[in-house]
């Protein structure tokens, strides 16, 4: 099979892995390449998601099968490996011309995890022994292979991963029941320095790990995702915790049945909620409890809060604390720490916030300035509602696209 | 009175030396590749360039301002904004008065102003980290062409020089005709660049460009299509060097 069609096959089987970031790592060396800290977006795809790294599977051929998953034992697609050498090669002439910071690299399991690893290690050895390759890799381990192998990616990947697929240990029995809860989570443990090989290649594994959830494919709510990724940030100390939107690829009893279109919207709320818990200073159980298990697919998670806590408005930004200031809607952590810094020099009044990147058309509710009320409703969760959900709908129903659609989502850039 | 100086940051500083207390009472210094209109001033002056002076002036400044209120000031320069001296002399103006601090304070409208310029520099700089693609030339030479609103071919240079050290490499403003070359970990700058035309390519390159085009169409989710959240990132007047892209454009 010519590289071409090897590559439009590894690539389109490699697609539903959300996984973009290329920051966190200051790698450099001679030879060629040099991790840029923040991550740099190289290109943005049709579906809208940066483009970063070369994504690719380094072989579909897997003995698995996943109900939901394209590479799954079966379906009867064509199948492709690439050898290490090939993606090697195609890895430093995509990068040389500056069309990637580096390599994501995943796989199906064609045989046991060892072998697989094995053979994404050797890809990985030719580029960072071999070409003196410093660039970014994003290595996705396969759960159960050794702690050997384990320590090896490490040393030669800045990020690695392993995706634990479902909210709950019953989804990920019902729906992949050759994959085992336990061996994930072993594989998310951070890598130990091994006394006896010498950090030659650098830290390791510098960007730390992260992992995905599909959102759709099983029953459970927003509270359980969210409760999870909690618990993987502060139990495991992931760097991030990805969900992706099921799309249904294969037809199957265990999935639910076909919908019009992914529920694009609902995994853009859990990205905002996400934000909220690794930024903001808030706790899953602010959010969401078992009496209101989802997110308002209508307003943002931060506007929601502070509907249910009017009684915290209207704030003055020029007496507020840090920890108010990051809970108004319209004002994000760029603009609380401008806040702070410009409040010392002046007082701050409603006709400067602007300049400041405050968001007034949402923040001017949840304001007063010199004892006046900023908003021009009053301060009552039904009246706020609609102002702060209402221009939006207005503007849903212009779009040409069936599939509902928000010019202010955020593209996985990995910043952060 | 109107004071004219060459257009670069060392005429800048060396006309803002020279001419301090002029130019903070508001007489204007203006590019002196502006087209003139007329006899608007009825005094005119031009300043020319003394690179050692600019020198000590900005040491002097810095001591004054800060660092970063420097490098802000800098960016904002190279912003190449209609009237951003009259700008860039307000913010001195202010610094020279409230120090290193006068910076944080976003609200105060002159330094929104020009945090607001330095921004756009800096952001369009950045986009073209990601965006800016190498060709294969047959002699070996990596080559690759922007368009950019801001002049930002100096700012780049660090970051490919540290990013491509074993490579010969050259980026050319094609608008303004100046370019960093750059081999061995060392670079320069360049001006009064023409290229060839049509480009001598090496062999491979059209195969891997197409190998490119490949994986970018791949790697799309057809079910999330969203070409309006694409423009968002990467607006259409970013595709013209943009090889992906570039059979897109003829399409559209």
């Amino acid at each position: 099979m010519d590289i071409h069609k090897k590559l439009e096959l590894l690539s389109s089987a490699a697609r539903y892995d959300a996984a973009c970031a290329s920051s966190g790592s200051q790698r450099m060396g001679p030879g060629v390449g040099a991790a840029h800290p923040s991550g740099i977006c190289h290109s943005w795809s049709a579906d809208g998601r940066c483009i970063s790294l070369l994504k690719v599977l380094q072989s579909n051929h897997c003995r698995f099968d996943c109900a939901y998953c394209t590479n799954r034992a079966s379906n009867n697609h064509p199948r492709a490996s690439f050898t290490p050498e090939e993606l090697a090669d195609l890895t430093l002439a995509f990068y040389r011309r500056n069309y990637i910071e580096g390599l994501f690299l995943s796989s199906a399991v064609r045989d046991c995890a060892d072998n697989t690893m094995e053979r994404m290690l050797h890809t990985l050895r030719l580029l960072r022994r071999k070409h003196r390759f410093h660039g970014y890799i994003h290595l996705k381990v396969i759960p159960g292979a050794s702690p050997e192998l384990m320590q090896q990616a490490a040393a030669l990947a800045d990020r690695m991963s392993a995706n634990i697929e479902l909210p709950t240990r019953a989804s990920l029995n019902a729906l992949a029941p050759d994959k085992e809860e336990g061996a994930i989570l072993r594989a998310l443990q951070p890598v130990m320095p091994d006394r006896q090989l010498a950090r030659r290649d650098g830290p390791l594994n510098p960007a730390g790990m992260s992992t995905q959830m599909l959102i759709g494919a099983s029953p459970e709510p927003d509270l359980t995702v969210l409760q999870r990724a909690e618990t993987l940030y502060r139990d495991q100390s992931l760097k991030r915790v990805y969900y992706s939107a099921y799309i249904p690829v294969n037809k199957d009893a265990r999935l639910p049945a076909h919908r019009s279109s992914p529920p694009l919207e609902r995994e853009h709320r859990l990205y905002q909620a996400d934000w909220l818990l690794r930024f903001y200073r808030f706790e899953v159980s602010e959010l969401l409890d078992p009496a209101m298990p989802d997110l308002d697919l209508t307003l943002d998670p931060k506007a929601a809060w502070a509907l249910r806590h009017l009684e915290h408005f209207p704030l003055d930004v020029n007496q507020a604390a840090r920890e108010e200031l990051l809970r108004i809607p319209g004002i994000g952590l760029r603009s609380v720490q401008r806040i702070l810094t410009s409040r010392r020099q002046q007082t701050l009044h409603a006709e400067d916030l602007h300049r400041l990147g405050v968001v007034m058309k949402r923040a001017r509710y949840f304001l007063q300035d010199r004892g006046r009320y900023l908003g021009n409703v009053p301060l009552q969760e039904d009246h706020l509602r609609s102002a702060l959900s209402g221009a939006k709908q207005a503007r849903q129903l212009d779009l040409p696209f069936a599939a509902p659609t928000e010019t202010s989502r955020m593209a996985l850039t990995g910043e952060f | 009175m109107a004071l004219f100086y060459d257009g670069t940051l060392p005429g800048f500083f060396t006309a803002l030396g020279r001419h301090h207390n002029r130019l903070i009472d508001g007489h204007s210094l203006i590019k002196s590749s502006t087209p003139k209109s007329g006899d608007l001033f009825f005094t005119t002056k031009v300043v020319p360039t003394d690179h050692s002076y600019s020198t000590r002036i900005v040491e002097r400044l810095s001591q004054r301002m800060g660092r970063e209120s420097l490098s802000t000031l800098g960016l904002a320069f190279l912003s190449e904004e209609t009237d951003v001296e009259a700008t860039l002399l307000a913010f001195i103006a202010l610094a020279l008065k409230q120090g290193p601090e006068a910076l944080q304070n976003h609200a105060d409208p002159t330094v929104h102003r020009v945090r607001t310029l330095a921004r756009r520099t800096s952001r369009e700089r950045h986009r073209l980290l990601g965006l800016l693609r190498f060709i294969r030339l047959g002699d070996g030479l990596y080559l690759a062409r922007i368009a950019p609103k801001s002049h930002v071919v100096p700012l780049l240079a660090r970051h490919f020089s540290r990013r491509l050290a074993d490579q010969r490499w050259l980026i050319i403003d094609t608008e303004r005709r100046v370019g960093v070359y750059g081999q061995q970990g060392d670079w320069e700058l360049a001006t009064h660049i023409e290229l060839p035309d049509p480009l001598p390519l090496h062999p491979e390159e059209a195969g891997m460009a197409q190998l490119w085009c490949d994986f970018y169409h791949s790697i799309a989710i057809p079910e999330r299509f969203n070409p309006k959240l694409r423009q968002q990132f990467m607006p259409q007047h970013s595709w013209r060097y943009l090889t992906e892209m570039m059979g897109e454009e003829k399409k559209s």
